[in-house]
């Protein structure tokens, strides 16, 4: 009886933390619900004309001589737009194989070829992924009352992915295309009548490669780098750009360069930066960095599109809409040396469709080549034995390293050999000196800074290759979407810096700086943190097998 | 101890058999895949026209030996993928029937084996012709103004036809001409400028592509801005006796090429009356004309008519002198029937004034406003019905006015009487 009634008195204690958190956690959910402002488009119901990620390149070519009537530029926007979404639309339908929206972007003589198509696609099984890169409207005619429109969408490059039901990839194609179209006003929306496809006729390209020898100049320059990794102490990763500070990077910068580092190697957030709709702020706090780091006499390596993982087809014009705002935009700027395309494409191998993300490298490896013909490009691979691949493309081979130290001149060499003497830049490595309290890790700043050495002695053997360390800062808080939720891996993540999070320099710093005084290994230092906590709960436990009468009793008593 | 029993092994001869099938599909299946994938390419060439009639069949026949292999099609409209386990197989008809180039790439094992382009002709130009008129109207201004007949022509899976494919436009113009034009359909349309004229009427208009006719279009060519223009009135009874009505007409209101406005456009007149105030009347027209009757005044004087067609178009001023229709009248109070009788109201031609005029008497000790009508030429008011204060009172009759003072007796004045 007396055992009944303190189970039901735990029950009940326990229940009513339970409902108090999910009343407190529904109540707050409501609060938030209600404090938030809803925006002006929800308000007017004004659906958004194209979704922020399918933003494929848009040129009006120069009109015919005669239209019929002369375009009006507002009315030009309007029907590219409905254009490009009609496609879009098509694009989805193929997709799912179903016609929903279909009757929005086509006229009532358009919609049954649409749906014949979507008809095919449903009855093989198959999805269709497809998306268009660039439209090149040339205008032929515009009636007089507005109504109907004429151009030919020329020199059309669009890709598609066929898939069978489970998303296994069967084949994917690029494909060019010129695509007569005629447009009309119906309903006040601009649908399309009438799609022919023709042979493509290629136009020449508005960009001119640069053809002096500037590539070789910056090649040359790469070799002699001595880099960091950077990012802010307080805010790594997905909180650096969203709460930049011009301050924080002026500080930093100048400490890096007392550190005697000539090179940071940067990452652009893809999604932070506004997918294809590139957000001018952040372009600007780019721009900021670039001037912080050509203030300060250091060379900047910029990876892109970091933290974007969708490899699908639609995603593809957005990639290379922010590829050409980024690389156009910053090709001239003085400090700036290389562009890191993306960061561990390799990781992604394993998290994605293998096929998908090789083809979008390749995509993106000519734009770039394209948007800037200066600066070279690569990619960071998270594993040395993955380097090889794409290498020819690439303007050096550019690969990350955390395992032991031994093992890299191995690595190296196999890689070397299969990548034809392509310069090599070793972007990534660096060692953690996480102490765990808790958990079995103890690596020591001793062995952080020794790592460092053994490190630099292999890349000194095989012929000085330039390498970037990881990291700055010690950082005070990584978030679990970065490192996993475990927190070994998080607090690992936190001590791979040279300066400590309460500014210190470590014991790396201090061999970066005088690299020629041994590292001295402290006596302290062997005995790992995390065995003075399980020395005391081990004697805790004796203590408690000792007096265990007298807490069973204490337990009685607080229930 | 127990490897000694070797019965014990055996219980391991289920587990090793589950382990061969699972390193057989791990390891061995794979290997499979990827010997075939790299080395087994088959030749294969497409043996396809150049080019094919929209609509027309067309089968893929592939050497009976050949693996199983997919097709990936490329059409006007969209993206296709057929597993193409038979030999032969048909494009289906919804593909052949999309006029345009179409794409034909053949995959065995994600690698592109072959391709071939056909091109999917047009057919004839088949009814009805598509036809797109605008503006419905334009103004008939020599030239100035145009609208746009553009006609789609296409077959009959609605495809648009070859280029160059001649689309003839007729028209049949207001002032009787008739014109004719061969234009060739460039980039999906054919489409000609109709430039106005100087006649106002309609255009009808005949669209034909080879055998194809298409829907009667009519262009109407409206008149332009009107140009100043006259009003006139009648002048039969020109007396200020707020009863009669005058007509008041403009003249054929034309634009600049002699075409008469539309009818329904808005002619605004300002009128200032005898008594000086303004009156602001409209009217439409009708055949180029608007009409409207306006009561004669209640005073003689001069009335100024205007009238203007959107505030900007003016006619002329016109001043209409209103003489009296009446000089004098007589009034006379019976203190027995106590009743006030106004009259004879002769008119200006000797003739009483016509009933139902109305005669305003003002009760001056009150202010009080009453109205007797003319009845037979005289109007009679009954002051006992009304139980009025005794005192001066004003009687005004188009623009005359008298004044009578008549004691009439007190008795209704009572203190204790009182009016609901």
């Amino acid at each position: 009886m007396i055992k009944d009634r303190k189970f039901f008195k735990v029950i009940f204690f326990l229940g009513i933390i339970v409902i108090l958190a999910v009343v407190t956690g529904g109540v707050g959910k409501v609060l938030v619900f209600l404090s938030k402002g809803g925006n002006r488009a929800d308000l007017l119901n004004i659906p958004p004309e194209l979704p922020s990620e399918y933003t494929p390149k848009i040129i009006w070519l120069k009109d015919d001589p005669d239209t019929g009537r002369p375009m009006e530029s507002f009315n030009r926007n309007i029907i590219a737009k409905d254009y490009v979404r009609a496609l879009y639309q098509r694009n989805l339908s193929l997709l799912t194989a179903k016609p929903d929206g279909i009757k929005e972007y086509y006229t009532l003589d358009a919609r049954p070829k649409i749906f014949a198509q979507i008809n095919l696609v449903a009855s093989s099984e198959t999805s269709i992924e497809r998306a268009e890169i660039n439209h090149n409207l040339k205008l032929h005619f515009y009636s007089a009352d507005g109504q109907l429109v004429s151009f030919t969408d020329r020199f059309v490059e669009s890709r598609e992915r066929v898939k069978n039901k489970e998303g296994r990839l069967l084949a994917s194609k690029v494909e060019y295309a010129d695509f007569n179209t005629l447009m009309q006003l119906d309903d006040g929306y601009w649908r399309i009548k009438h799609l022919v496809r023709m042979p493509h006729n290629t136009i020449p390209d508005t960009l001119v490669a640069d053809s002096t020898n500037r590539k070789a100049f910056f090649l040359e320059k790469l070799k002699s780098i001595k880099g960091i990794n950077y990012y802010p102490r307080d805010t790594p990763w997905k909180d650096f750009w969203i709460t930049y500070n011009s301050a924080t990077t002026q500080k930093d910068f100048r400490i890096i360069k007392q550190l005697g580092f000539n090179t940071i190697r940067i990452f652009v957030n893809f999604e932070q930066f506004g997918k294809g709709n590139v957000v001018p702020e952040m372009i600007q706090r780019l721009e900021n960095v670039l001037n912080t780091a050509s203030a300060n006499n250091l060379s900047v390596i910029v990876t892109l599109f970091d933290f974007n993982s969708n490899y699908s087809l639609l995603n593809f014009p957005a990639t290379d809409r922010q590829l050409e705002t980024l690389l156009t935009r910053f090709k001239n700027h003085p400090s700036l040396l290389a562009w890191d395309l993306k960061n561990e494409a390799d990781l992604d191998f394993f998290y994605q469709n293998r096929e998908e993300v090789k083809e979008w490298l390749k995509f993106i490896i000519k734009k770039a080549k394209k948007y800037d013909s200066i600066h070279p490009v690569t990619v960071g691979w998270a594993y040395p034995e993955n380097a090889n691949y794409l290498a020819d493309e690439f303007d050096f081979v550019s690969f990350h390293y955390y395992k032991e130290a031994a093992k890299l001149g191995e690595a190296i060499d196999s890689l070397r050999k299969k990548v034809n003497n392509k310069p090599l830049v070793l972007s990534e490595f660096g060692m953690s000196s996480y102490r765990s309290k808790v958990f079995p890790y103890n690596q020591t700043e001793t062995q952080q800074a020794e790592y460092l050495r053994d490190i630099q002695e292999v890349l000194k053997q095989k012929g000085n290759i330039p390498s970037i360390y990881w990291t700055l800062y010690d950082f005070t808080s990584v978030s679990s979407d970065i490192a996993g939720w475990r927190p070994w891996q998080r607090n690992n993540q936190k001590y791979f810096g040279i300066i400590s999070a309460d500014g210190s320099l470590k014991k790396i710093g201090n061999f970066i700086i005088h690299p020629e005084v041994k590292i001295k290994k402290s006596f302290i230092e062997s005995f790992p943190h995390y065995s003075f906590l399980y020395i005391i709960i081990f004697l805790l436990l004796v203590a408690a097998f000792i007096k265990r009468n007298i807490i069973f009793s204490l337990i009685n008593k607080i229930l | 101890m127990y490897l000694k029993n070797k019965k014990y092994l055996w219980g391991l001869f289920p587990i090793f058999l589950v382990g061969i099938v699972i390193a057989y599909f791990l390891f061995f299946q794979r290997k499979v895949i990827i010997s075939t994938s790299s080395d087994s390419q088959f030749f294969f060439q497409f043996n396809l026209p150049e080019s094919l009639y929209s609509g027309s069949k067309l089968s893929i026949k592939l050497p009976q030996n050949t693996p199983n292999c997919q097709l990936l099609l490329n059409s006007s409209w969209g993206t296709w993928w057929l597993d193409l386990s038979k030999y032969e197989f048909n494009i289906p008809d919804s593909v052949m029937m999309q006029s345009g180039l179409l794409d034909l790439s053949l995959f065995y094992d994600k690698n592109l084996i072959a391709e071939a382009q056909i091109f999917i002709k047009p057919l004839q130009p088949f009814e009805p012709l598509e036809t797109f008129l605008g503006s419905k109207s334009i103004i008939a201004d020599g030239g100035e103004h145009w609208s746009m007949i553009t006609a789609i022509p296409t077959d009959k899976f609605i495809n648009p036809v070859y280029e160059n494919t001649p689309v003839h436009f007729g028209f049949k113009r207001p002032n009787g001409t008739s014109e004719d034009y061969d234009i060739p359909t460039k980039h999906l349309v054919s489409f000609k400028k109709i430039y106005s004229q100087q006649k106002v009427g309609k255009t009808i208009i005949s669209i034909k592509a080879a055998n194809a006719a298409g829907k009667e279009k009519e262009l109407l060519e409206i008149s332009g801005y009107p140009r100043p223009f006259n009003i006139e009135n009648d002048e039969l009874y020109l007396y200020a006796d707020a009863r009669q009505y005058f007509k008041l007409k403009t003249g054929i209101i034309k634009d600049k090429f002699e075409n008469v406005v539309s009818n329904g456009t808005l002619v605004s007149i300002n009128i200032k009356d005898t008594d000086g105030s303004n009156r602001q009347l409209t009217s439409y027209t009708i055949g180029g004309i608007a009409r409207l009757m306006v009561q004669n005044p209640n005073k003689a004087g001069t009335m100024q008519i205007s009238a203007n067609i959107y505030g900007d178009v003016e006619s002329n001023q016109l001043n209409i002198k209103f003489q009296e229709t009446i000089k004098d009248f007589k009034i006379s109070y019976n203190k027995q029937t106590e009743v006030l009788k106004i009259g004879p109201l002769i008119g200006a031609m000797g003739q009483y004034i016509a009933d139902g005029a109305e005669v305003e008497v003002i009760l001056n000790p009150r202010q009080e406003n009453l109205k007797a009508l003319v009845i037979e030429g005289y109007a009679k008011l009954n002051l006992k019905q009304e139980q009025h204060p005794i005192g001066e009172m004003t009687v005004r009759f188009v623009g005359i006015e008298k004044r009578i003072n008549i004691q009439l007796e007190a008795k209704e004045i009572n203190k204790n009487d009182k009016r609901p």
